[in-house]
């Protein structure tokens, strides 16, 4: 559980723009930007 | 490319001894009114880290709504029962069922109460289970394909801040974390393959539901003799449905907000923001008009939904904050190693 939960918080940082992800040999790799922020809960929820 | 990586674990705290958590007690034969027309009815699950799930009943003249009848299952099935008859009803009273989502300790018996009962079973539009119906065990095979379920769960052991619920793929998520390879390219781990291994139990004890009524955010549902308001919730699964009644404040959350646990996000595939759609419809809920008691899935009824709301964020970015200081120190990394990064060995896999 820890690793899927850990790719949710990884693909959040890519769409925040605090990560960049990479493909390698078939595995993802992600890599942190230099101010990469934290979450961001003020947006919308959508129906 | 190089992947840098520690060698070993974080260094793990002292030994604590294990707080039992009010989502973990086990359930309770009371059948208690926790707000006008609506009873909570605790059903057992045998699901490593909780305790129980709490099936609500909403009552009308028509009958009651039965909400997350819990575990396909002859136990499960026998405690729903009695605590149907504790609460004065039979079967015959029952016209719906809700699932709040596409997890088997919430939609797990819906097919059986269904065929029992003829009950439109309602559910959001997106919902999914991971399977078809198999076919029918005897009472002999059920009573054995549930105790081989449970033992496999078992050896999973308890986790106190991730609930270990499965996330079940659906069509919106090809890959899905059950898939082999994993969405992010690494092999499963034992522990995750074990979790299929309970899925398959699973299969085998359910009638797979087929919802008559899938509704979408905002539509009424009249139970209770209140109009609900659904609020499309994904995160947690991506076809999560809370129940919220404007008039008197009521939110049915299922496992989207629970009182003391942090309900598990799993990543679901390449370029979806799984968290991102939690933390917007946690914000969601909490700015509910009125929002009152919170009625969980699993633990007790509690006041402050937004507070709770607020933990669960505040929890979310402190994990962001800590990842993002991994990533820094690690360099280019794997979610594997990442995850290893910030969880101590046992939660591993």
């Amino acid at each position: 559980m820890a690793e899927s939960e850990t790719f949710a918080h990884l693909e959040h940082l890519v769409h925040r723009g605090g990560a960049f992800r990479r493909t390698v040999d078939g595995r993802f790799v992600y890599e942190m930007t230099t101010d990469a922020p934290g979450a961001d809960p003020g947006t919308e929820a959508e129906g | 490319m190089t992947e840098r990586h520690s060698e070993t674990a974080p260094a793990s705290p002292p030994p604590r001894r294990r707080i039992t958590r009010q989502e973990q007690e086990p359930a309770s034969g009371e059948v208690t009114e926790v707000t006008p027309g609506v009873l909570r009815m605790q059903l057992p699950i045998w699901m490593p880290g909780l305790g129980h799930v709490n099936m609500y009943g909403l009552v009308d003249d028509r009958g009651v709504a039965l909400v997350d009848p819990g575990l396909p299952g002859p136990r499960s099935w026998s405690t729903l029962k009695r605590r149907l008859r504790s609460a004065g009803f039979e079967f015959r009273h029952v016209h719906t069922v809700v699932v709040t989502h596409s997890h088997p300790d919430h939609y797990g018996a819906a097919g059986h109460v269904v065929k029992k009962t003829g009950a439109r079973l309602v559910t959001h539009c997106a919902f999914e289970t991971f399977a078809e119906a198999s076919p029918p065990l005897g009472p002999s095979e059920a009573a054995d394909a549930e105790r081989e379920a449970a033992a496999l769960a078992a050896l999973l052991g308890v986790e106190n801040d991730v609930p270990p619920e499965d996330f079940l793929p659906s069509s919106g998520a090809a890959a899905g974390p059950f898939s082999n390879p994993t969405p992010w390219g690494e092999a499963q781990s034992n522990r995750w393959r074990m979790r299929g291994v309970i899925l398959r139990a699973f299969r085998r004890l359910f009638i797979a539901p087929r919802p008559t009524h899938r509704v979408r955010n905002d539509d009424v549902v009249t139970l209770a003799g209140r109009e609900w308001r659904a609020v499309y919730t994904p995160g947690h699964t991506p076809d999560h449905l809370c129940l919220f009644d404007p008039d008197s404040g009521a939110l049915l959350s299922g496992d989207h907000v629970l009182p003391t646990i942090t309900p598990h996000i799993s990543g679901m595939a390449e370029g979806f923001d799984t968290l991102g759609a939690y933390l917007a419809t946690l914000d969601h809920v909490a700015k509910l008009p009125d929002v009152g008691v919170g009625l969980p899935a699993h633990g007790h009824p509690f006041d402050d939904v937004p507070g709770r709301v607020a933990d669960i964020t505040a929890h979310h970015v402190e994990r962001m904050e800590k990842l993002a200081a991994a990533g820094e120190a690690l360099g280019p990394a794997t979610v594997r190693s990442l995850s290893r990064e910030l969880f101590p060995e046992r939660h591993w896999g």
